[in-house]
């Protein structure tokens, strides 16, 4: 049993339950100390259930010493966003109607999550709604900066070492942003790869699960869990050819962030398995904020037309603001919107015809100072739009100490290669060396 | 034909907005009407082909 368990990756502490030298009781009761410890600055729990936590552990310790393993999560404590439903937990989608739901069934991913051996340790804090009116959840790299959002509470929760994985969800930014913004890895799967069924939803077709950890490997280990058919990850053809995209991305970054990213990339270049040159945008890129903006305008309208009315004050500002203007939203727009997405995710694919991977910032610069706002998706919206798998690496801190990632995308459904090519990228960005002060 | 003048957009929305939630917070999210009447006069000046479905 090693003397700080939080510090363990899913894949070591997976290895260790099997191997018989990590107790699963022991694991989970070093997590929830861990907790103990950090949990009240942080803030990205709504709910955890200590004694169902150590009671599924016992259970996960009896399997493993009878050699039965349930799946290649066995024994690991798994945060999941407060949007997923969990049978018998409550979900409150971070909003007072739903303070007290108790779902009667768990969600899709939370089926396979059990089945895969995963331990369930409570419901992570999200955004109100899921939308950008955030949560009490701080950022455990400095805790007067927000943590993102829309998935605050799991992307927190896995850089504070409360658990070694988590699952969230991203419609515009909601997962790279805080992966970036937290020094986590992150996945934003093809939505099709990933049901969603039992889960609040913000806008049905933006809507993609996520995934969060400290290394590529855990985040594949969590994806084959909740997958709903095996993502092969293919032999990488050499060299990788990684197009960076900098014109729209770097005019939206802080300097500091442009300098570090193109640090990055000289690294990068160094290495012999990487050939990176520049992607330039096609025209269609100029419509993307007008195609997600009205598709999701009119989706919330039409997701919240019988809450919002019944509750008014329990929605934001800004959700407030766009349910209103998507309720102006007309059915010829809605479907001009969904029809021009496909010329853009076409458009988008071209890129992929000189390059196997786009790169480029997944956040402005560093997690803001300030918990009254979540930062800006700007740099994740057209990827989600595409429809294209989508990881963020972080890669370096920030002169105030604070994380950066880069984002890389593939083409849609290349999934496993999009892991590959992380992979292979991880240990130039060699992040996992650095680990938030919260002592 | 669908109106792609940005302003002209506008002035409908706000009309819409005006009779759905009442003159004062249709004031109150009028930049909000602005920025969308933009966005939809862009995408109704894109082009649309007749086999990119929904």
């Amino acid at each position: 049993m090693p003397s700080r368990p939080e510090e363990l990756l899913i894949s070591d502490a997976a290895a260790a339950i099997r191997s018989g030298t990590l107790s699963p009781v022991d694991y989970a009761r070093g997590l929830l100390s861990r907790m103990d410890r950090v949990e009240p600055r942080v803030q990205a729990w709504v709910t955890v259930d200590r004694d169902a936590v150590m009671s599924e552990a016992k259970k996960c310790e009896a399997e493993a010493a009878a050699g039965q393993f349930r799946g290649p999560l066995h024994g690991i404590p798994i945060g999941v966003k407060d949007i997923f439903y969990t049978k018998g937990m409550r979900t409150t989608i971070g909003a007072e109607p739903f303070r007290n739901f108790v779902p009667q069934s768990d969600a899709d991913v939370v089926t396979k999550l059990k089945q895969a051996g995963a331990i369930i340790l409570g419901k992570t804090v999200t955004t109100v709604f899921v939308f950008l009116d955030p949560g009490p959840t701080r950022n455990p790299w400095n805790l007067a900066h927000t943590p993102g959002g829309s998935s605050s509470g799991s992307a927190a929760a896995v850089a504070a070492r409360m658990c070694a994985g988590a699952i969230g969800s991203q419609t515009v930014g909601s997962v790279g942003r805080p992966a970036a913004y937290n020094g986590v890895v992150s996945l934003m799967p093809t939505q099709s790869r990933v049901s969603l069924r039992n889960v609040f939803p913000l806008s049905w077709p933006l809507d993609h699960a996520g995934i969060f950890a400290r290394s590529v490997a855990d985040v594949e280990l969590q994806l084959s869990a909740i997958a709903r058919e095996p993502v092969v990850k293919p032999a990488l053809k050499q060299p990788i050819r990684v197009g960076v995209i900098r014109d729209f991305f770097y005019e939206n970054a802080t300097p500091e962030a442009r300098s570090l990213q193109d640090q990055f990339l000289e690294k990068l270049s160094r290495a012999s398995r990487f050939q990176v040159a520049e992607a330039r945008l096609p025209a269609a890129f100029k419509l993307s904020q007008a195609i997600l903006r009205t598709i999701l305008r009119a989706d919330v309208a039409s997701v919240h037309e019988k809450l919002f009315p019944e509750h008014p004050t329990a929605y934001g500002p800004i959700l407030r603001q766009l349910i209103e203007t998507g309720m102006l939203v007309g059915a010829d727009d809605y479907l001009r919107a969904r029809r021009l997405r496909k010329f853009f995710q076409r458009e988008m694919s071209q890129l992929f015809n000189s390059f196997d991977v786009l790169l480029t910032p997944a956040a402005p610069g560093p997690a803001p100072e300030g918990i009254a706002a979540t930062g800006s998706a700007v740099m994740n919206g057209p990827w989600t739009l595409a429809d294209f798998p989508t990881m963020t690496l972080p890669f370096a801190l920030a002169s105030n100490g604070l994380p950066l990632g880069i984002q890389l995308s593939a083409p849609c459904l290349a999934d496993g290669t999009l892991l590959a090519i992380a992979e292979a990228m991880e240990p130039v960005a060699d992040f996992l060396k650095y680990v938030p002060n919260l002592s | 034909m669908l109106e792609t003048d940005a302003k002209k957009i506008e002035a409908t929305l706000k009309q819409q907005a005006e009779s759905i939630f009442g003159n004062s917070r249709a004031q109150e999210i009028h930049p909000e009407i602005e920025v969308m009447a933009e966005q939809l006069a862009q995408l109704r000046s894109a082009p649309v082909e007749l086999l990119d479905e929904p």
